[in-house]
């Protein structure tokens, strides 16, 4: 293709964003309005507009922060998330590691075992993980939460990471078995490295799974220090039938804040990480 | 180059684990569980000022009895769920406040309140009726009632003035005249408007519609008895006058009639004073022109419904300081501050607090407390055993949903025929 | 999967199979430790037997029982599943899941491929570009879509107001209140939530495919649609199946957006399985029925599930 042409074609591509941007993009810009607006605006039905007409306020932000316990709920769902993610992808990459490359009786059942658990909705085991979470003591803490988001999460990072590491040729680990490495070299200094980018992903996509769920943390959790992001917003901005919308709008955008600059900065290793994950089948 | 990438990377990897670690470290008074002490737990209440008052009041007590206090409040949607897992895990807070027919349906749960309930009635004027009808089962009181948010009409009287009807015409009103005034309003272009929908406040009017043209879900004995000539010509009814309501209403949630009521297009509702108050704040040069009336009456009395709040106690969880919080909270000044600080909001059950001063001096409010018609709950006229069976209804949105497909275009028959096969797996 | 499996499947007998040169070292390494494939291993068994096995049983018996919540509740056979299938609002139900399903699917599935095709050609900037289209994935789902319910809302909504400023519509669409347009609305959101994954992924797949395919088919004369029907999805089919059967299985097990927009309304035209469930089960407190409405799921994904994979694994083969 000519030079010419090429960037005619990326000019074309550029313009064919253009509706997906809109779609993808149009909600969050009226939420951002609708945070910065003033209340008498919010309910003035006669004068709805697509910018702020009576001037931008940020009271919103500041009843949210000062007068809500969103601070403390978002660190919550921070350390859930985090700690969470952290736990899942350690679980999953050992598991993938141990089933593509240390085969031993029933891993083959046990690939299809886990493949099987993700098709079991959270719904279902809602009421089963409440007993279980309250027999080990641990109903209204966070760590309820952070031993029951591994179950939606881990089955797929773990399918995913399996074929992730079936790409990476066996010939490579075993010829620096020759070369006199212990195990611990190997996975360290061949394995992971290579594996890095089928790692960040599962990390990326635990994370958002974590961040964002909202039935398990509405209901292990009732304290209101020890609520999470999701189940805070809604407890105390939506009641009955009175709704805040100025600060639920913040309250949703900043909650949008830690999963963009994680995407951001790992961006591309989150590509590269389905591609050979996904596509080498 | 390579290698330098996998270094920085490795480098992130470090550093991410770190912060895991630091996190789980410092957040570890996070983790722990339920405190020692006194636990309350309701749904968050409409009015926040409620919400800081009990606060006040679980203090006071605690500094009593030296003892430390906590109350958790859970969204209203969510409040159900929560309870259903206090239920099942058999753990969870010493009092909580349950709603409508949980007593009912959590009563082999729930721990007996003969003593404080004969007391509390003796001491003030006794309970209203339907207040012991919703708490008593089984030969015993299974919660305290502590107040109820009922669903009269809400409407600008500046907007029936125009039409013709005066405040006084408003608080006297029938159907028949409520279906003639809606008929101007919507010529007005400022009609009428409630929920029928799956939502709570859909079922709060439908159901006083129901009872008063003489129709009903279920009979004295709990036999399903809506498939009837009286509920076919409520349906009648609701089908014109959803002509005259904004088509809307079809999926219209709890708080659609609020903004209804606070964009200045809607002239008329059924609500508790919440849209009142929050117009009030927000946009009170509406909220100067509103007015809270009966419900309409029709043929077989006039009715009107409500949400009921009770202070219970799970079996697993019984204690003498739990009833002693509860007696406590329900002392006469305890309560009037409770009522004011929810604005005139929460209404009693017991007799003698509903003269609390208020409803008198706030006009708005006159018609909203002591409430004139006949108050019922949901699954009257049917007996307390069938009380679970009303709850699921009322959960499903049966009612609402028949009405719903009458308006639509499924015929009135049709419609109560669904209503009967659903209604009757439930009170099987 | 079952590619995951053949991949661990390595031949125990050393004897047959091995290739010239290859020194013993290297299959005695991975021969003798199976103790420690089950170690690393075990952390992964343990969560999905003590909290996903074992809660699976547990609801499986309760979906039998007539259990209400706080009482015990006595067995009952199948009596829930044929309560279900007599009532119509269960019936509603199913026909709401698979339209809700097979609808959103397709068109993410449709116009992911196309905004992946776009994303490969829009290099510059990229990392913003994909960042911005992954926006409504990655924001929790219960905040995000309470925005789009102020867009729908029908006094303040302003997507009314923006298409009939547009001149496409006289009268308010009724989005929330009418049966067809609340599935259209909840439809519209899911695709809006589901698209930027299906599109990312598309797009990791499509960076894989090599150049020199294109180029060489060129040459031979390919037009730019015998490029696509040709190389370009045969290559991604392998993605695709492991795509969709992903997004199947989470769309119809959706909770949060219908949940927040219409709660399964108008007159139960929205209901998921996992919304009817919760009101159910967790609402309503029949926990018998309600384990028995979530159950219907599981059966469907595992036939959906079947089919994928051996789609997939013809293809490969």
């Amino acid at each position: 293709m000519s030079a010419l042409r090429r960037r005619v074609g990326m000019i074309g591509a550029y313009v064919g964003l253009l509706p997906y941007l809109g779609f993808a993009l149009f909600p969050f810009y009226w939420m951002l309005l609708t945070s910065l607006r003033r209340n008498a605006e919010i309910y003035d039905v006669t004068n709805l507009s697509f910018l702020v007409q009576k001037g931008t306020t940020l009271q919103h932000y500041v009843f949210l922060l000062t007068r809500t316990q969103f601070p403390m709920w978002f660190w919550n769902s921070l350390v859930v998330s985090i700690v969470a993610t952290g736990l899942s992808v350690v679980i999953s990459t050992a598991a993938a590691y141990g089933l593509v490359r240390i085969p031993f009786r029933g891993s083959a059942a046990f690939s299809i075992g886990i493949f099987v658990t993700y098709l079991v909705p959270p719904t279902l085991l809602f009421i089963p993980l409440s007993r279980v979470v309250t027999a080990l003591g641990l109903s209204d803490s966070l760590l309820s939460l952070i031993v029951t988001y591994p179950t939606f999460v881990v089955p797929f990072c773990t399918w995913l990471l399996i074929s992730y590491f079936a790409t990476i040729p066996k010939e490579l680990e075993e010829s620096a078995i020759v070369d006199g490495a212990t195990r611990r070299q190997v996975l360290m200094k061949i394995v992971l490295p290579l594996a890095l980018p089928g790692v960040v992903t599962a990390t990326l996509f635990s994370f958002t799974l974590a961040w964002g769920e909202f039935i398990y943390a509405m209901t292990f959790i009732a304290s209101g220090t020890h609520k999470t992001l999701t189940a805070g917003t809604v407890a105390e901005l939506i009641r009955g039938d009175v709704f805040y919308w100025g600060p639920l709008m913040a309250g949703a955008l900043l909650a949008s804040v830690p999963v963009v600059i994680a995407y951001g900065s790992l961006m591309d290793y989150y590509v590269s990480g389905l591609v050979t994950g996904a596509t080498k089948y | 180059m390579k290698r330098e990438r996998f270094r920085h990377l490795g480098v992130a990897v470090v550093l991410f684990s770190l912060v895991v670690l630091v996190v789980a470290v410092s957040a570890r008074p996070a983790m722990s569980g339920a405190p020692a002490g006194i636990t309350f737990l309701c749904n968050s209440h409409f009015v926040p000022a409620w919400e800081q008052e009990i606060q006040k009041q679980l203090e006071a007590w605690g500094k009593q009895k030296g003892v430390a206090t906590r109350a958790d409040w859970v969204a209203t949607a969510e409040f159900n769920a929560k309870l259903v897992a206090e239920a099942e895990t058999r753990a969870g807070h010493d009092i909580v406040v349950i709603r409508n027919y949980d007593a009912a349906l959590y009563k082999d749960s729930l721990i007996d309140m003969d003593a404080i309930a004969n007391e509390l009635g003796n001491q003030y004027g006794g309970w209203l009726p339907f207040g012991k009808e919703t708490s008593f089962f089984d030969g015993h009181w299974k919660a305290i009632p502590i107040y109820h948010q009922s669903f009269p009409a809400v409407y600008r009287m500046d907007l029936l003035q125009e039409i013709g009807v005066t405040r006084e015409q408003v608080h006297k009103m029938n159907w028949d005249q409520f279906l003639e005034a809606a008929k101007k309003l919507h010529a007005k272009g400022k009609p009428v408007g409630f929920a029928i929908s799956q939502t709570n406040d859909s079922d709060l009017i439908l159901y006083p519609i129901l009872w008063s043209f003489g129709a009903s879900t279920v009979d004295r004995n709990g036999r399903v008895a809506i498939n009837s000539p009286e509920t076919a010509k409520a349906i009648e009814y609701v089908k014109e006058l959803a002509k005259y309501m904004p088509r809307e209403v079809l999926g219209w949630d709890d708080a659609s009639n609020n903004r209804f009521i606070m964009s200045g297009q809607g002239a008329l509702t059924f609500n508790p004073p919440s849209i009142w108050r929050v117009a009030q704040k927000e946009v009170p040069d509406i909220a100067k022109l509103l007015d809270h009336a009966p419900v309409p009456a029709g043929p077989a009395g006039r009715f009107r419904s409500t949400g009921s709040y009770y202070l219970a106690t799970w079996k697993f969880k019984a204690s003498p300081l739990a009833t002693d919080l509860i007696r406590f909270l329900m002392g006469r000044e305890n309560q009037r501050a409770q009522v004011e600080a929810s604005g005139g909001y929460n209404q009693p059950f017991l007799k003698e607090y509903t003269t609390f001063p208020i409803w008198k001096t706030e006009i708005p409010l006159n018609a909203y407390e002591p409430v004139p018609e006949n108050l019922q709950l949901q699954g009257w006229p049917g007996p307390p055993e069938k009380a679970a069976a009303a709850q699921k209804a009322w959960v499903m949105h049966i009612i609402p949903v028949m009405f719903g497909k009458a308006i639509t275009g499924t015929s009135t028959q049709d419609a109560m025929r669904w209503a009967e096969e659903e209604l009757k797996q439930l009170y099987r | 999967m079952g590619r995951g499996r053949a991949e661990a499947t390595v031949p125990l007998n050393t004897t047959g199979g091995r290739p010239l040169g290859r020194p013993p070292a290297a299959s005695l390494f991975w021969r003798g430790q199976e103790v420690t494939g089950f170690l690393f291993v075990l952390p992964a068994a343990l969560l999905v037997v003590g909290l996903v096995a074992y809660p699976f049983l547990y609801a499986l018996l309760l979906s039998l029982t007539a259990k209400q919540a706080g009482v015990a509740g006595q067995f009952v056979g199948l009596r829930n599943f044929t309560d279900l299938f007599r009532g119509d609002i269960f019936r509603h139900t199913v026909r709401n899941s698979l339209l809700f399903t097979g609808v959103a699917v397709v068109f993410k599935t449709v116009l992911g491929l196309g905004l992946a095709l776009l994303l490969r050609r829009a290099t510059v900037g990229r990392r913003v570009l994909r960042g911005m289209i992954l926006l409504p994935w990655v924001v929790p789902s219960t905040l995000s879509v309470l925005g789009w319910w102020l867009l729908f809302d029908p006094l303040y909504g302003v997507i009314n107001m923006g298409l009939s400023k547009l001149g496409l519509i006289t009268h308010r669409i009724p989005w929330l209140s009418d049966p067809v347009w609340a599935m259209a609305a909840v439809i519209i959101v899911n695709v809006w939530r589901g698209l930027p994954f299906f599109a990312i992924s598309f797009l990791a797949g499509l960076v894989s495919i090599p150049e020199e395919l294109y180029e060489a088919a060129q040459i031979d004369g390919a037009g730019k649609v015998a490029c696509f029907s040709r190389i370009t999805v045969p290559l991604l089919r392998p993605v695709l199946g492991v795509i969709i059967l992903y997004s199947i299985i989470m769309t119809v097990s959706d909770f949060n957006i219908v949940y927040v927009l219409t709660r399964g309304g108008p007159m139960h035209s929205t209901h998921l399985f996992a919304t009817f469930a919760y009101e159910m089960g967790l609402a309503s407190g029949d926990i018998g029925k309600g384990a028995a409405i979530s159950l219907f799921i599981f059966p469907f994904l595992a036939a959906v599930a079947y089919l994928q994979l051996r789609i997939t694994r013809g293809q490969t083969q």
